[in-house]
């Protein structure tokens, strides 16, 4: 590792939220009402990012495989619940998170394990500074992409209700009457995956990359390791856009291939 | 055209029941009755498309022994408004050029298989989505108000056009608003209400 070129004081964080302040002013002076919501989320965001200082601090000194596999289910559990509730109409009862979060777990832990038993190989191999760090960057797209893929198929079932029962009444099987909208899910699903990989480097800096950068790791250095995240993270959100769909899919359907929309849940308050 | 008997045994849906009723090969069967009283849901049932319980019978084959697609193409049933699924009126169809008699007969050109869905009138809708259904020829058709959105003349076309189905051996159980209606196509009359289908003794 190089030493950091640049060393960050607190003072230099005061500095950076400047900006902010300055459109808070803004907001105020024109009436936009927008300077309390995002003082707040500024605010927010700093306490929870100390408080994640603190905690991958203490678990990278510990080092302990209980605590790392603590802290994996604690987000695989808070990325299920988040993907629950950006879902405009998720299925009804348990299967509304146990769906999503099934597949965010599947995909996400099979990812991970992949990454730190072959291309990373760190020693041990539960390594919270590898394992920690990366699921959270795999998470943070397998969530979007997830509630994405579902919300799209839910509300097109509710939006399309008539057109896919008149296809099931001329005896076509549910899977056919459903196929564009499945498509359409997916494809909505994995629609900022794809742009962000197309956009990457010609527009785009991703942060993690600059991150290394600012900190005096050789490009090259750093544009491989982002290649590699980009990469495990798109075949996460792929993999877990994949389960997540079509197992709401068949929560729809039954054995008598009906259209079981009120298997999901109502309106949301 | 050889038809096996169509029956309902105790069915309930989910705001009525228990609905029976045996309809011979070829019989039209009219059920009536006022407006939320559950007709439509009841043939969802008949037709597999909502659960419910009680059994129905086409021939010896029983409903839930049947594959659910199957089931359908064999009981078809016309909502009162059908839905459209593809961009042109052909394109909902197997083969529509081998249907031009009968868009004749429902008062239709023969080149509406061009015409894009969303241009169509809620009657041309109709008449569409029953002649979708009749080309499927399945041995019982299920009509929800199949005239309901038609002028006079047209509904009387399209009902000669159905009555002409069930001499071909089609059983139609058809619900209707329109008591001449009922009286004109029916060999049996029903009054459908939350406690049961019940037969109006012929006049």
């Amino acid at each position: 590792m190089h030493e950091p070129s640049l060393h960050l004081t607190y003072g230099d964080l005061a500095l950076a939220s400047l900006l902010l302040l300055v459109h808070a002013g803004l907001s105020i002076r024109f009436q936009l009402k927008l300077a309390r919501p995002l003082l707040i989320a500024a605010v927010r965001m700093v306490v929870q990012l100390s408080l994640l200082a603190v905690v991958l601090q203490w678990l990278f000194d510990t080092e302990s495989p209980l605590a790392t596999a603590l802290t994996v289910l604690v987000m695989l559990g808070f990325a299920a619940w988040e993907t629950w509730r950006r879902i405009a109409r998720p299925l009804a009862g348990r299967a509304g998170y146990l769906v999503p979060g099934a597949a965010i777990a599947v995909a996400g832990l099979t990812t991970l394990g992949y990454a730190l038993l072959t291309q990373l190989s760190p020693t041990p191999w539960y390594a919270p500074r590898y394992a920690v760090p990366i699921l959270g960057m795999i998470l943070g797209s397998v969530m979007n992409a997830v509630a994405l893929g579902i919300d799209n198929l839910t509300q097109n079932a509710l939006r399309e209700r008539v057109n896919i029962e008149a296809q099931l009444l001329l005896g076509r099987r549910f899977e056919d009457a459903m196929r564009t909208h499945l498509q359409r899910a997916m494809r909505t699903a994995l629609l900022p995956t794809l742009n962000l990989m197309a956009a990457t480097g010609l527009v785009m800096m991703p942060g993690m990359m600059t991150g290394q950068i600012l900190t005096g790791t050789s490009p090259h250095e750093a544009i491989k390791y982002q290649m590699m995240i980009i990469l495990l993270v798109a075949g996460a959100t792929a993999l877990a856009v994949f389960l997540a769909v079509m197992g709401t899919l068949r929560y729809l359907t039954d054995d008598r291939e009906r259209l079981r929309l009120d298997r999901l849940a109502g309106e949301r308050k | 055209m050889v038809v096996p008997p169509f029956r309902c045994d105790s069915v309930f849906t989910a705001v009525g029941g228990p609905f029976s009723f045996t309809a011979d090969p070829g019989a039209c069967l009219t059920f009536m009755g006022p407006s939320g009283i559950g007709k439509s849901l009841f043939l969802r049932a008949l037709a597999d498309l909502d659960p419910h319980r009680g059994e129905v019978f086409l021939g010896a084959v029983s409903q839930s022994a049947c594959a659910p697609h199957d089931w359908r193409r064999q009981v078809a049933y016309v909502p009162a408004a059908a839905g459209w699924w593809a961009e042109t009126v052909a394109e909902h169809f197997g083969d529509l050029a081998s249907l031009t008699a009968d868009l004749l007969a429902l008062g239709l050109p023969p080149e509406c298989g061009a015409w894009p869905v969303a241009r169509l009138s809620s009657g041309e809708r109709q008449r569409l989505s029953l002649l979708r259904a009749v080309a499927l020829h399945s041995p019982v058709l299920l009509l929800d108000e199949p005239t309901a959105n038609l002028d006079a003349d047209t509904s009387l076309a399209v009902e000669n056009w159905l009555l002409a189905q069930k001499r071909a051996g089609v059983t139609l159980i058809w619900v209707t608003h329109d008591a001449a209606q009922a009286q004109r196509v029916a060999d049996r009359r029903f009054a459908l209400e939350h406690g049961g289908l019940f037969e109006v003794p012929r006049a």
